[in-house]
């Protein structure tokens, strides 16, 4: 049987075929769409013997998963590249000490960024830890390696990484589907010495790793993830390439009709690089071309780079995804180059330069209208003039729009960075308001050791979590506040304020933003509370659900804009709402219906008070 | 047969993807192709790309497209590269200036087809704006080089429509249809359904 897949959710089925227990994961693009594919085919199989998981963060479910490994099960735990940042300590320790049942931590890479804050290659962590990554190629691939890694994990003992880009992971592809067994094997923790992180024990430990790395090695030099070109044919330009790069480039020399002249050595296992067979293809090739992506991890395996082109020489570009057009310019340059062959311009550029005469306006995401955070953001604005905005990861992150967000660094960072600027300031004798945004989700993944410690330390600040209800960006994944689980309900509801007042702060108020009045007014106590010689932080969690994940949540409340509109934009830089456009003809605001939710937060972002609500039957 | 669909999140790009891709694997062919999932979703530009009965790899490398969907003008614009000559493009725009001349005339001498519904208008007047990716896949469905004919996508749109959007899609896909061919009844084949054969040879991707 074959099935439409997308990368992830064949990733998801691999698990499942697999006979993997345990899954765990943060949400994170392009990693979000795993742990729900394997929760759906546990439900469509009947599978009670699996155990699902959305975890707080990425290094409790690195660490829920290994547990579960350590107990002797097949257990796996996906996550997005800088979900990667924050398991490594896991990882890395992991590494030493093995496993007992195969180990999958599936990082997925984001190449572009289309959606993230770095665009860091986790193939580079699999060599700092140590441990074995593959790179499939495309879904149907990310299917089978599924299965090798973990294979791979248990023949050797050692945590496996599967690691895919986005365009595998939301790539989609005709995937045949396999039988998946009835489960095997009953969780039994063993006691081993292996298990306890000593140093003395971890130097061997180290050793013994290092022995495990050159076997995998040499199974990889004639594994079938990879396919190298042998024989003793010489070539005057031959390919190496990992990941989606191969069948783009297979695609791009057929076109050009040359697949029988450049020959392609695929990469599937990038680390350990199965450096021996991959150099002798190297060296009967006059030249050579690597691509991978995001950085070069087969490259700088290779110990001979001197017929090697690619990211590191500057042949292919050293940043940004390796899409088509950008391969097929290096691909055109470098053959040219080798007197190989020239090859037609990929692109109409007088169409290019017609249409960037056009002057598109760029169409950034925006927060969705009827965003409850929109509303949260205005208030904050019009409640604290001249504060320090930092804020997090997440739809807020787009709070940007409405000039209400002044920092960005990673997840948590908005309160440790709150108190940082707090104490810079403090112990140079000024003072400035600081206002610090962070979601429901990002405040429980990282936000919870920030704040404990800027309530120790005796930061000022306030702090805004922007709470609604759900993790919305990667697709409305569950919180600790809620009772769903990753596959039902039933979890214990962990409330936000318990675990604001654990954290030892004194003054928290619970507000709907839709209330800009009342919010406005909190976010000036909250300021005064920091002020006051006893104060310290002050939390506001700002509590509406999200307008996409229930839009029943929303009264509707109509409004339309009167004609005496006189075309000021207030509104649309300062609320930024989609649904509020100029029409250039008349110079006046217009509600584009087409998207509007008849939130009626508007009314409050024209200060002309042209904004009005519609009463029924006008 | 390559397509690319573009539009800005929200739009339902992903759902007319996952409609075509359907209907390609009813049909019996290989597939392959990317969504864009993430940020871009809250209202930035979101491009899909769908390869039938092609090798390599998911996305469609610009000037070998086949097909254009496109639900926003500007958005076209932006993906108006992608296509081939004698490429065909369908787009939703209320503009009067949509094409501009200068860009018309280029398409025109490669050969590229460009054609303009008011998908939004239309939705509106079926009662919902969300309809207009599906009355822009229906006017689509008309051209003879669109790769599925009518009743296989309706097909497959009956199968994968939520049961309580089943009826208003259904009627958006011939209500954009009828702007097509007008005084057609809906039906026929598509190009991918009586003249491409699936190939076989190559690398398996």
């Amino acid at each position: 049987m074959e099935k439409v897949l997308l990368g992830n959710e064949a990733i998801g089925r691999g698990l499942v075929e697999a006979g993997c227990r345990v899954m765990t994961a943060y949400p994170g693009t392009p990693s979000s769409e795993i742990l729900p594919a394997v929760v759906q085919f546990k439900k469509e199989l009947e599978l009670d013997d699996l155990y699902v998981e959305w975890s707080t963060n990425e290094k409790v479910a690195f660490e829920v998963a290994l547990a579960a490994s350590w107990s002797g099960l097949r257990a796996a735990v996906a996550m997005k590249q800088v979900g990667l940042n924050v398991a490594s300590d896991a990882l890395t320790s992991a590494a030493y000490a093995g496993v007992a049942g195969g180990f999958l931590v599936i990082a997925a890479d984001d190449p572009g960024p289309h959606s993230s804050q770095t665009e860091q290659d986790s193939r580079m962590y699999a060599m700092l830890a140590k441990v074995p990554a593959l790179d499939p190629a495309t879904p149907r691939e990310a299917k089978e390696m599924v299965r090798a890694a973990f294979e791979l994990s248990e023949a050797f003992q050692i945590p496996v990484m599967l690691r895919p880009t986005v365009r595998v992971c939301h790539g989609f592809q005709n995937v045949p589907l396999e039988d998946v067994p009835p489960p095997t094997g009953k969780a039994n923790f063993r006691k081993e010495r292996r298990w306890v992180a000593t140093p003395r024990g971890r130097y061997f430990a180290h050793v013994e790793l290092n022995e495990k790395l050159q076997k995998i090695q040499a199974t990889f030099a004639t594994s079938p993830l990879n396919r190298i070109p042998n024989g003793h044919g010489r070539y005057r330009f031959g390919i190496v390439a990992g990941g989606v790069c191969y069948p783009t480039i297979v695609e791009l020399l057929a076109e050009a009709g040359l697949s029988d002249e450049v020959p392609v050595c695929k990469v599937g296992t990038p680390y350990p690089l199965p450096v021996e067979a991959i150099m002798d293809f190297v060296s009967r090739c006059d030249h050579v071309l690597v691509l991978e992506e995001t950085d070069a991890v087969i490259e700088l395996q290779l110990p001979d780079r001197r017929n090697v082109a690619g990211r590191l020489n500057g042949a292919a570009p050293g940043a940004g995804e390796l899409t088509p057009e950008v391969i097929y310019r290096v691909l055109c340059d470098q053959l040219r180059q080798a007197g190989v062959a020239d090859l037609p311009a990929g692109e109409d550029e007088v169409l290019q330069a017609l249409v960037g005469e056009l002057e598109l306006p760029p169409r950034p995401p925006r927060l969705c209208p009827g965003c409850g955070h929109r509303s949260a953001f205005y208030a904050i604005r019009r409640g604290s003039r001249k504060a320090i905005l930092p804020s997090d990861i997440g739809c807020y992150t787009l709070g940007i729009n409405l000039r209400a967000v002044d920092t960005i660094l990673d997840m948590g960072a908005s309160i440790s960075m709150a108190a940082g600027f707090y104490h810079a300031h403090r112990v140079s004798g000024t003072q400035r308001p600081i206002v610090a945004t962070i979601g429901d989700s990002t405040f429980v993944h990282a936000g919870l050791p920030a704040l404990a410690n800027a309530v120790h330390t005796g930061a000022r600040f306030v702090l805004v979590i922007l709470d609604n209800r759900v993790t919305a960006m990667t697709g409305f994944q569950p919180t600790v506040d809620s009772d769903q689980l990753a596959d039902d309900g039933g979890g214990v509801q962990v409330a936000l304020e318990d675990l604001v007042r654990a954290c030892g702060v004194r003054w928290l108020r619970v507000v709907d933003p839709y209330e800009i009045p009342d919010m406005i007014q909190l976010v000036k106590e909250a300021h005064e509370y920091t002020q006051q010689p006893d104060g310290g932080v002050a939390v506001i969690i700002a509590r509406r659900p999200c307008v996409l994940y229930q839009r029943e949540a929303i009264t509707p409340q109509p409004v339309k804009v009167d004609e005496a509109c006189d075309g000021c934009r207030y509104c649309l830089v300062a609320f930024e709402c989609p649904a509020l456009v100029m029409n250039s003809e008349t110079g006046r605001v217009e509600i584009d219906r087409r998207i509007c939710v008849d939130c009626g937060e508007c009314v409050d972002a024209c200060y002309k008070g042209l904004i009005v609500p519609v009463i029924s039957g006008q | 047969m390559k397509l690319v669909i573009v539009g800005l999140g929200g739009q339902g790009v992903l759902f007319l993807t996952r409609v075509l891709s359907e209907t390609a694997r009813m049909l019996g062919h290989s597939l392959a192709g990317a969504e864009t999932h993430g940020m871009s979703q809250r209202g930035g530009s979101v491009v899909s790309h769908l390869k039938v009965n092609e090798h390599g790899g998911p996305l469609v490398r610009p000037g070998t497209a086949d097909i254009l969907l496109a639900l926003d003008p500007d958005e076209a614009y932006k993906a108006l590269g992608y296509l081939r000559d004698g490429g065909v493009g369908f787009v939703n725009s209320g503009r009067a200036d949509f094409p501009r001349p200068e860009i018309a005339a280029r398409l025109a001498e490669r050969g590229i087809e460009l054609h303009t519904l008011n998908a939004d208008a239309i939705a509106m007047q079926l009662g919902s704006p969300a309809l207009a990716n599906t009355v822009l896949l229906g006017f689509a469905l008309g051209h003879p080089a669109f790769p599925f004919g009518y009743e296989a996508v309706e097909e497959t749109l009956t199968r994968v429509s939520k049961a309580r959007f089943r009826e208003a899609n259904l009627h958006a896909l011939a209500e954009g249809y009828a702007h097509f061919r007008p005084g057609e009844s809906a039906g026929g084949k598509g190009a991918l359904e009586h003249t491409i054969q699936p190939e076989g040879t190559g690398e398996e991707q």
